[in-house]
């Protein structure tokens, strides 16, 4: 006995020392400027002007290249940008800006508030830019001095601000045109060196970034590498520093490699199994509840994305912790209820249906799987038809020519943003929800701007989608990222896109 | 070779363009997907599909959208990609060095390894060398060629480390490091047509050295190998020459999926882009150019004819 307890008591002292050190070792390293990283990117962007591309591949890399008036931190806040100070009238109608002194564009040029005035006038050119009716609603713009930009609006909006923060709306230099697309020019940490189509995009360091020491690394460079083996494999044998979005079932490998360490980002995504309530028997509430007790959420969580997520009870991503309510205890997995609620609308011995799923996403279809194995337990009856990515936006988003699909969004920083979609005959609104309650709420809360008012708007919202079982909730998957061990500081924004210049390199 | 047969030749290769042209023009209309929608994705705010499918010019009458294709073709742009908005040639341009050198280093590789395999496995017909020619050819015409290029990359990207599992370095920065980045995936694409040439070239070997002039030659006391690799080859090469014109075609469309596994920067990875984007001018101006492509060297392997056999041009 007492031999044991000695042994306890030393194992005791030993863990105890060990602590600190276990402590040191997770905690970054000093920041440390100069070396450069390899970034993995699987699609080649179409261009880098970004006002012209709709893509993240872009965002991915020219929100590096370019500022905007205000920008968003991890949380999703709004924070300065080129704009260090700005002022909203009492009546919502007018913004202004203070714009930060002494910026200048790459080429040289000081920044000014008639490139934010030409900016703000590219992004909104109907046709041209794909977010441009985001900025619909700008009435005037008006530069009264160099720092000083004043931007009127239509109406009243109380995302309008956040809609400033995107990567799309990015200030380019005054008169900058077409060559924006393959020469980008902005005010950001780094700078284009080089783009050799469907190989690599390298950024060089913006030495005179007005976020002093900033950024870290001289040089970040964008490999394309398509295919997703490749891309780990590249990783793996030192070729590339960082891959992100990681297929989940890769983790314990890339865990294992020497050199490598992964690390998870909760991000501004949902995931659902939409469902068309225009067609039948969706129509019937009943039904769409059936769905939900059907749904065992946790096991297609478990099962799809190896649990890289969190459940999400209604339209509304937890990252967006201001607004966001948990609702997900309302519709509990119960197969019995499920029958009894198909019994009740008719259907007591269930129905057959075809379940719609997207090929390039694996986690939509590995859910759509799981989804329709379970259905079957309760006598739904699920073909599986997976479309190639253009065939599902031609029949399911464009035409409605559907009954059940299982789909991702990506969410926005501004709830209303999000939320909007489910709006009457609205085109993004797919699922053909109607709910004249529904409209007015999203009106209400696009245009006050008064916090709690919205804030309670917003979450009648969320608990209509629920409710109205308008689709089957499933979750807000993680993001999942691989990268050598001496890379610190790497975050991720709840926005299309990311900016690297916090990233540093330990070692080297 | 006659001018009128020349000018035969050229006809007949406009009238194909054109067909080819327009039956790939109207195909992309009938597959569903929208390329204006394909820009939105499905989280664009809701209005402005029309408008952008307007700017693209995707909402004109159909005759309207192929004529005005077709004068870009003329200009020599092959059209004005709708995601890239510049001239598909120019695009095509760029790639072009990294298909060329992946499929012409592969037909390299294919008959370095079949020619010679070929030949020998006729000369020792139902020995195990024939045998072992033979079994090589099997399994490399059922390998994959995607499959043969990731068991590549695993054994000598991640386990030796000797070569890049992929990217792409242009010959004019350094020829040592441009070939490094070929091998795998110029082995990945050759062996699959180095199978087809083995069993080509086996039957064919075979046929030539049953002809009364083998017999002639040998009796006249020539070496054997100067019978074989003079007399033999230079007449079993006809169909050999055939099959690897025809297996062009099956060259590029290979180097379509290499180059996506080997991450190489290539006229393939631009045809990928091209139909997931739905962007019908790249399409179209690719099909256009890889369908001038193909004929041209099927017109240069019927040269070639004349060329292994002089009998051939004479008629």
């Amino acid at each position: 006995m007492k031999t044991r307890a000695r042994i306890w008591l030393i194992a005791m002292v030993a863990v105890a020392m060990l602590l600190p050190v276990i402590a040191w070792a997770q905690s970054a390293p000093a920041p440390k400027a100069g070396g450069s990283l390899r970034f993995a990117t699987p699609a080649d962007p179409d261009g880098l002007d970004p006002h012209r591309s709709p893509a993240d591949s872009t965002f991915n890399i020219t929100m590096n290249i370019f500022d905007t008036l205000v920008a968003t931190n991890s949380k999703g806040e709004i924070v300065p940008g080129l704009a260090t100070k700005w002022y909203i009238s009492t009546d919502g109608l007018v913004y202004s800006f203070t714009l930060r002194p002494g910026v200048t564009f790459h080429n040289g040029k000081a920044f000014t508030s008639a490139d934010v005035k030409y900016s703000l006038q590219r992004m909104s050119e109907k046709g041209k830019s794909p977010h441009a009716a985001d900025y619909a609603i700008l009435d005037s713009v008006t530069a009264p001095d160099p720092l000083t930009i004043r931007l009127a609006l239509k109406r009243p909006s109380a995302r309008f601000l956040s809609d400033l923060a995107y990567g799309w709306a990015a200030m380019v230099p005054e008169g900058a045109g077409d060559e924006l697309r393959q020469k980008p020019v902005g005010t950001g940490p780094f700078r284009f060196v080089e783009w050799v189509p469907d190989s690599h995009i390298k950024l060089a360091k913006n030495a005179k970034y007005f976020v002093a020491g900033r950024p870290y690394l001289d040089e970040l460079t964008y490999r394309v590498v398509p295919d997703e083996t490749a891309r780990l494999t590249a990783l793996k044998a030192g070729e590339l520093d960082v891959a992100d979005r990681v297929p989940p079932q890769n983790v314990a490998d890339l865990k294992k490699t020497a050199g490598l360490k992964v690390e998870t980002f909760s991000r501004n995504t949902l995931s659902e199994v939409a469902i068309n309530e225009e067609t039948k028997p969706f129509t019937d509430l009943r039904v769409r509840r059936a769905l939900f007790h059907a749904t065992d959420r946790k096991a297609v969580l478990e099962g799809a994305v190896f649990g890289y997520g969190r459940l999400i009870g209604s339209f509304m991503p937890p990252i967006i912790s201001e607004f966001y309510v948990d609702l997900n205890g309302r519709y509990p997995y119960d197969p019995a209820k499920a029958k009894a609620l198909l019994a009740e609308a008719g259907f007591p011995n269930g129905f057959e249906t075809t379940l719609y799923l997207p090929q390039p996403y694996a986690e939509y279809v590995k859910s759509g799987e799981i989804v329709a194995s379970q259905w079957k337990k309760v006598g739904v009856n699920a073909k599986l038809v997976t479309l190639e990515w253009g065939a599902w936006l031609d029949r399911v988003y464009k035409k409605h020519d559907y009954g059940v699909t299982v789909i991702g969004h990506v969410g926005r920083l501004d709830p209303v943003t999000l939320l909007e979609r489910f709006k009457s005959k609205y085109n993004a609104n797919y699922f053909g929800y109607a709910n004249p309650v529904y409209d007015k709420l999203v009106e209400e809360a696009d245009t006050s701007h008064d916090k709690k008012a919205r804030k309670e708007a917003v979450v009648k919202m969320e608990r209509l989608l629920s409710e109205d079982a308008v689709c089957v909730w499933l979750f807000s998957i993680d993001g999942i990222v691989a990268m050598r061990q001496d890379v610190f500081g790497y975050s991720e924004l709840p926005i299309p896109g990311n900016r690297l210049m916090d990233v540093y390199r330990a070692g080297k | 070779m006659s001018g009128r047969y020349l000018a035969g030749r050229v006809a007949s290769l406009c009238v194909t363009l054109l067909v080819v042209s327009v039956i790939t023009f109207l195909l992309l209309r009938i597959i569903p997907g929208d390329p204006a929608q394909l820009i939105l994705g499905a989280d664009s705010p809701g209005d402005s599909l029309r408008e952008l499918q307007h700017e693209l010019g995707t909402d004109r009458p159909l005759p309207a959208q192929y004529v005005s294709w077709m004068g870009s073709v003329l200009r020599g742009e092959l059209g004005v990609s709708l995601r890239h908005k510049r001239p598909v040639i120019d695009l095509i341009v760029e790639r072009l060095p990294v298909t060329l050198s992946l499929a012409g280093l592969a037909l390299l590789i294919a008959m370095a390894i079949g020619l010679p395999l070929g030949v020998e496995a006729a000369r020792r017909r139902n020995t195990m060398a024939d045998y072992g020619a033979l079994a090589f050819s099997e399994i490399g015409q059922s390998v994959p060629s995607f499959w043969l290029g990731i068991l590549m990359i695993l054994a000598f990207s991640l386990q030796l480390g000797w070569l890049p599992s992929g990217g792409f370095i242009p010959w004019s920065e350094s020829l040592w490091q441009a070939a490094r980045h070929l091998v795998m995936p110029s082995v990945a694409l050759g062996l699959v047509l180095a199978a087809t040439i083995v069993r080509m070239e086996r039957s064919s070997v075979l046929e030539v050295l049953a002809e009364d002039y083998m017999r002639t030659a040998r009796a006249k006391g020539l070496a054997e190998r100067h019978v074989i690799y003079r007399h033999a080859l230079a007449n079993a090469l006809i169909p050999t020459v055939t099959i690897v014109g025809l297996q062009v075609g099956t060259l590029l469309g290979g180097a379509i999926i290499v180059e996506q596994i080997f991450s190489l920067p290539g006229l393939g990875r631009l045809v990928l882009f091209a139909v997931f984007n739905r962007d019908w001018p790249l399409i179209q101006g690719l099909v256009f150019f890889l369908a001038t492509l193909t004929i041209a060297l099927n017109f240069l392997v019927d040269l070639s004819y004349a060329w292994l056999d002089p009998r051939i041009g004479r008629g």
